[in-house]
């Protein structure tokens, strides 16, 4: 396909790309561990572009490494290991309203007297007591400052589509009447961060994701083309969004392989 | 009086703070009640309340000594749940416990509508996550208000508004919002009146609400 000319480096999203989630257990999404091996093999760089916060870099490569994938963890970008850079060049001190099984990312950060706000995806953890919390810590601060680990709105967990942190954010942002600034996906910096690890400049790369605005959205308004699947949270009503249109629509990632080794991609 | 303000028929009267305070009454609204009532006016008395059902606002009433009747008074309660009826909505009440009575009698089975009030109870991971995806297939989400905090015994706490802000922002649909200042909520108070806005006042203490 024409819109895939030229391409030569990719990004893919995890959740809902590579892999869904029915009842706390991973399930490849068919096609999808052969489709990462084929683009590995026409010599393709690949990284992995993530905004999961429920688990620890380390372990989600663990998972995805049992379900056949080829994925190391230095190819992994997820917006902890971002964050804890952007703590430690701004001198801040978070309170994390955050996901149990990744607090381990935040191990070696210092927590006392927090001076800033970091939430992530913290599922059953978004309680009101614990919103409540973040709230009370961000309004007691003169320049209250709250960083979210991605803005996604919702995703898919056991066929039925569940809130995402992008939601809580939000609250967050109209309770203290301040601006969130967003770690992951669809910050351009989190983009332009992959971009210098592969070496590569933006029109020659393709980012493929089930986010029709973190990560279509996102990697388009940095000059990235961008693939949508209709696998994970993808619904029908993605395709006609009022503000992005995605530079192709693929069935899922297998078809999306196919497509852009057709058009040349590298070989 | 100029002939344009004697077609004033209907007046709206706010509570907390226009006659009362608390337990208190503010001197000289007990009569000057009465002599409303007595003359051939409409009264409704109209509030902003989340938590408080009309019964229970009208024992506190009494018991300052105001001659007070359960239809005159028209709270954001009342307003959400005419909208319900209106609409024939099965909804999803996220509001407090105690003010469930005010919504006795609504069907809430096979859901179709959120209605979302002050309530910390109702504000958890699964109910936020049930309301999220029946608004996403369309169902309406209603908000007694927006309010982004109020005052609890251990400091400010988070009002029902960032929490609507939440589901507005996940599905794209934004809230219908009942209570006062909103044009509909006057409306609605005053329908049984049959009265054009022109012929009515509204006696309060905030000039924004
Ligand atoms: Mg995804
Ligand atoms: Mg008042």
């Amino acid at each position: 396909m024409a819109c895939l000319k030229g391409v030569n480096a990719v990004m893919l999203d995890i959740s809902g790309v590579l892999k869904d989630t029915a009842d706390g257990a991973d399930v490849a999404i068919p096609g999808s561990v052969n489709a990462v091996n084929r683009l590995k093999e026409a010599g393709i760089p690949i990284r992995f572009c993530t905004n999961e916060t429920t688990t620890t870099r380390k372990n989600l490569v663990d998972r995805l490494q049992k379900l056949g994938f080829s994925i190391k963890e230095e190819e992994v970008f997820s917006p902890a290991p971002a964050v804890c850079q952007v703590l430690r060049q701004r001198g801040l001190r978070p309170h994390l309203l955050v996901h149990p099984a990744s607090e381990a990312d935040f191990d070696a950060v210092d927590k006392n007297k927090p001076n800033c706000v970091v939430i992530g995806d913290a599922a059953e953890n978004f309680s009101y007591e614990n919103m409540n919390k973040a709230f009370q810590t961000l309004i007691a601060m003169d320049n209250p400052v709250l960083i979210s680990m991605g803005k996604g709105k919702y995703y898919k967990d056991s066929n039925s589509l569940i809130l995402d942190v992008g939601a809580y954010m939000k609250a967050l942002e109209y309770a203290c009447d301040i601006e969130a600034d967003v770690v992951g996906k669809p910050s351009a910096s989190f983009f332009l961060a992959v971009l210098q690890d592969m070496e590569r400049v933006p029109e020659e790369t393709l980012m493929v994701g089930d986010d029709i605005e973190s990560d279509v959205g996102g990697a388009q308004r940095c000059g990235i083309r961008a693939a949508l699947v209709r696998t994970g949270k993808y619904r029908s009503s993605d395709e006609n969004h009022p503000k992005v249109k995605p530079d192709i629509i693929v069935n899922d990632l297998s078809q999306l392989v196919d497509e852009l080794l057709a058009a040349g991609g590298k070989l | 009086m100029s002939s344009g303000a004697c077609t004033v028929n209907t007046v709206l009267i706010d509570l907390s703070g226009t006659i009362h305070i608390e337990d208190t009454e503010i001197p000289g609204s007990v009569k000057a009640l009465e002599r409303l009532q007595k003359s051939k006016v409409n009264i409704k008395f109209v509030t902003n309340t989340t938590k408080e059902s009309k019964r229970v606002l009208l024992e506190r009433l009494h018991s300052i000594g105001f001659n007070v009747k359960g239809e005159e008074i028209f709270t954001s309660l009342t307003a959400a749940r005419y909208l319900i009826e209106q609409r024939k909505l099965h909804p999803l009440l996220m509001v407090d416990e105690k003010a469930l009575e005010d919504f006795e009698g609504v069907s809430t089975e096979n859901q179709d509508a959120v209605v979302v009030g002050l309530a910390p109870e109702k504000f958890d991971y699964n109910t936020m996550n049930q309301a999220f995806r029946l608004i996403l297939s369309g169902a309406p989400l209603i908000a007694i208000h927006k309010g982004r905090y109020y005052k609890r015994k251990d400091g400010l706490a988070l009002g029902p508004g960032p929490f609507v802000t939440a589901l507005e922002f996940a599905t794209g649909q934004k809230a219908d919002i009942v209570g006062k200042p909103e044009l509909s909520f006057f409306l609605s108070a005053v329908e049984e009146f049959s009265v054009a806005p022109s012929q009515c006042i509204m006696i309060g203490d905030q000039s924004t609400a």
